[in-house]
């Protein structure tokens, strides 16, 4: 399957998106920062049912990009050269960039509590504390292990950042991880103690299935039903084998109903989405 | 976290001294824990032969306190645990920044933007702070500006989805119902496989009312399909909770406080 | 009878206490169980098999420290059997974890397999974005991923010379805790077979795709992990894990029932009343 440019890549690629150096380089740097801002500038000025034409606009045509691909067969598609760098390069550099969001916003929430002296005010405290000494913790180990690769010698294990780093990771962010998800077995336990009741057909047959799979994926529930022959038709009734019957069977199937359902749905909102007919809380929000 | 975990026990009127030895016992108990931690800790990572084995076991123990202080949840709610979540927390966006930049930002962004001369890949991150102006009321209609992009290219690609994830779903519904090649049981499997399919699509019918019998019927039995799949899920998902904990207490029990080799049984 | 009603209100803390319990003794009392094999491990088992010499397997390790109990055990047995068959894999992930995790895994066994990194495995690193990556990595894989987690440019590592797209991929192996093989299934062409290692809580809706051949091979939680150590004829945690998971799967059953059982006296004693 040979790459084939898109529509005017290659003059792009030799006349304007060209590596420059020295005074070429900061000029065209500049320069775009100026363009952007000049161009927010623009953008701002518009009235608000401009700025919603040219929303939907861009929308359209962000989304004729995938869109083309589809339907329109790879030789010949003005647009398939484009998908590689777009996918692979600048989305994933765009949306890094996005991280600053969520630090943003913890900030802002913890900073508010120390500011305010908010009983648990130390625990933001813990907080910042906590990210600053990872994200140390990471930079000197990497820059550590990069002087030692340097002058050409392997990274200690025993070097100091190496192993605040390894405190960091595996030491407190593994197992603080690990653990936060582990105590839902407990819950799920007591859960399943007090609200499973049967009080119906339904939660009985729920319940009935539940046994089942639940015997079937550990070995007691082999060993339970270890007495019944393992050919023949009463080999069905092991264990093991009616909980991957109902498995592969009945669940499998209605799970495949629903997900028609869902996926019928999901091309709907994307059409709705990718037209700009969807309304709601976000879609019609007032510019 | 259920409901009960949050209660924290309030004295009733005219104990305020109750509550107050509490606090203190609690305060003790806390410190008596953690000084009995540390000497096991230290007990332990004195017993290993090597120095990188020491280390290794610093981390284990301070991920084995880490490990103990949530688990103090199991209790009910508590200082220390709520000290943990935090330091969870703060470790976890310090370690997303970190990664982000080293795996992604530094080799594809950095490095051709300042080395390579490539001044374009300043694009990336301007468009980036479009997502910022929602911070700013006057411009935070720039960052839905960006976002419906976002959610154009994405829509765009649900065409190709929807076709490769649903084509074979479809196709593949249609099993075999009788023919020379199959056996009795493999007949019965796909007679029930389409039976369900087609009953759990009935009781989704929503768009218009249930007044024939047939289809009545068909919606009672899709609900009661739909009850085996849920309890299957049930099944399921029981054994994956347990697994994660089980992992937790593998890591205390062999890697931490290595039984596996003090035991004389599981030598 | 009516002393069974109690039983509807038993304190969380010795639910907790007991399940601790459980858990602790199964460990600790190193029993024998048997391991029944199901078909879909079998087939994932056969599909690593299948793998053609001249392709590489990509090893799609997206989970990270919130379900590595059961994710773990899937990578590892998995990477295992890749060393055993001298497959040549590459790691990749869409978790932040997910690729230092298989690292860590391959490093360790490597050495007991004779493998090298680099010709034997090498690793591309944390992916931020899902469906555009997929799509580009279909097109073009070197220009997909310039460089591996070192910084190495991809073009200088040997197992990646010849691998163009994604028709160079003889097999896809996805070990998620998300939703993520949907992704997988869009987006990559039939021809590339895709097996799945999932966590429990997913698996029973992935069996509507081994059933439409979209994935070649499941491996289910621990259990799945259990039953591909044992088709390596290796003893890891999922083998270990199989013991008090039967003891807490008992002790959950015997719950359950002991609450309904207080129910059913309940309501005995308040129709007589």
């Amino acid at each position: 399957m040979e790459e084939q440019p898109g529509f005017l890549q290659e003059w792009f690629a030799e006349h304007l998106f060209v590596p420059l150096q020295g005074w070429a380089f900061w000029a065209a740097l500049l320069g775009t920062v100026v363009l952007y801002f000049g161009l927010l500038v623009v953008l701002q000025a518009l009235p608000p049912a401009l700025r919603r034409k040219l929303t939907v606009a861009l929308t359209f045509l962000a989304g004729l990009i995938y869109a083309v691909e589809f339907f329109w067969p790879e030789q010949g598609n003005p647009l398939t050269g484009y998908i590689t760098p777009l996918g692979a390069k600048f989305l994933p550099v765009m949306f890094s960039f996005t991280i600053g969001l969520g630090i943003i916003s913890l900030a802002m929430v913890h900073g508010r509590n120390i500011l305010r002296r908010r009983p648990g005010w130390g625990n933001s405290v813990a907080f910042f504390v906590a990210m600053l000494l990872t994200l140390g913790a990471g930079f000197w180990n990497l820059a550590s292990q990069r002087a030692a690769e340097a002058a050409g010698a392997s990274p200690s294990p025993l070097a100091f950042p190496r192993v605040l780093w390894r405190l960091c990771e595996e030491g407190l962010l593994f197992a603080l991880d690990s653990t936060m998800f582990s105590v839902l077995a407990f819950f799920i336990v007591s859960a399943a103690y007090r609200a499973f009741r049967v009080r119906s057909v339904e939660a009985g047959l729920m319940m009935f299935t539940a046994f089942i799979i639940m015997l079937g994926q550990v070995p007691v529930g082999m060993i339970l039903t270890s007495w019944l022959p393992s050919e023949g038709p009463l080999a069905w009734l092991r264990l093991e084998r009616l909980s991957n019957w109902i498995l592969t069977g009945i669940n499998a199937a209605a799970i495949r109903a629903i997900l028609f359902g869902a996926m019928m749905g999901y091309l709907a909102i994307a059409l709705r989405t990718w037209l700009s007919l969807e309304r709601g809380a976000y879609f019609g929000a007032e510019d | 976290m259920g409901e009960e975990t949050r209660r924290e026990w309030t004295a009733p009127e005219g104990e305020g001294g109750k509550e107050e030895a509490l606090r203190r016992l609690g305060n003790r108990a806390l410190l008596v824990s953690l000084g009995g931690f540390v000497l096991l800790a230290y007990w332990l990572i004195r017993q290993e032969p090597s120095a990188e084995e020491r280390v290794s076991l610093l981390v284990n123990s301070l991920a084995a306190l880490c490990t103990l202080g949530i688990l103090t949840i199991l209790y009910g709610e508590n200082r220390v645990y709520r000290f943990f979540e935090h330091v969870f927390i703060g470790v976890a966006t310090g370690y997303g920044v970190f990664i982000t930049w080293r795996d992604v930002l530094e080799g594809d962004w950095w490095k051709p933007l300042a080395y390579e001369g490539k001044w374009y890949w300043i694009i990336p991150p301007l468009l980036a702070l479009l997502y910022y102006t929602i911070y700013i009321p006057k411009y935070a209609w720039m960052s839905r500006f960006i976002i419906s992009i976002m959610f154009g290219l994405a829509a765009g690609q649900a065409f190709q989805g929807f076709a490769a994830e649903m084509g074979p779903q479809i196709t593949k519904s249609f099993k075999p119902l009788w023919g020379p090649d199959l056996s009795m049981a493999e007949v019965f499997n796909n007679w029930l496989f389409m039976f369900t399919l087609l009953c759990v699509m009935a009781y989704f019918f929503f768009s218009f009312r249930h007044r024939n019998r047939g289809v009545q019927g068909a919606s009672t039995l899709g609900r009661w399909f739909l009850m085996i799949a849920f309890g299957s899920i049930f099944g399921s998902t029981v054994m994956a909770r347990f697994s994660l904990f089980i992992n937790r207490m593998q890591f205390l029990l062999f890697e931490w406080l290595q039984l596996h080799e003090r035991l004389p049984w599981m030598r | 009878m009516e002393w069974l009603v109690r039983f509807q209100q038993i304190d969380r803390r010795i639910i907790y206490a007991l399940v601790i319990l459980s858990i602790v003794v199964a460990l600790l009392w190193p029993f024998d169980l048997p391991q029944p094999v199901t078909p879909e491990v079998e087939k994932f088992y056969r599909a690593v098999e299948e793998v053609p010499e001249d392709k590489i397997v990509l090893v799609a390790a997206d989970w990270g420290a919130g379900t590595r109990g059961e994710n773990r055990p899937q990578t590892e047995a998995t990477i295992r059997h890749l060393f055993l068959r001298k497959k040549k894999f590459a790691i990749m992930g869409f978790d932040l974890q997910g690729p230092q995790f298989a690292q860590a895994l391959a490093e360790k066994w490597a050495k007991e397999y004779g493998a090298e990194y680099g010709k034997d495995w090498c690793n591309w690193g944390y992916q931020p974005v899902v469906d555009a990556f997929l799509i580009s990595l279909v097109q073009n894989i070197p220009k997909a991923v310039p460089r591996d987690i070192q910084g190495t440019p991809i073009e200088q590592i040997p197992m990646m010379q010849g691998v163009k797209n994604i028709y160079d991929v003889g097999l896809v192996a996805e070990f998620t805790g998300a939703g993520l093989l949907q992704s997988y299934l869009r987006r990559l062409p039939r021809e590339v077979p895709i097996v799945q290692g999932c966590t429990a809580i997913i698996g029973p809706e992935q069996y509507t795709y081994l059933d439409a051949g979209q994935i070649k091979g499941l491996l289910v939680g621990m259990r799945g992990a259990a039953e591909y150590e044992k088709l390596l004829n290796t003893r890891g945690e999922g083998r270990n894990a199989m013991r008090p998971q039967s003891l807490t799967h008992l002790l959950m059953i015997g719950l359950i029932l002991l609450g309904n059982l207080a129910l059913w006296a309940q309501r005995r004693s308040l129709r007589r009343r």
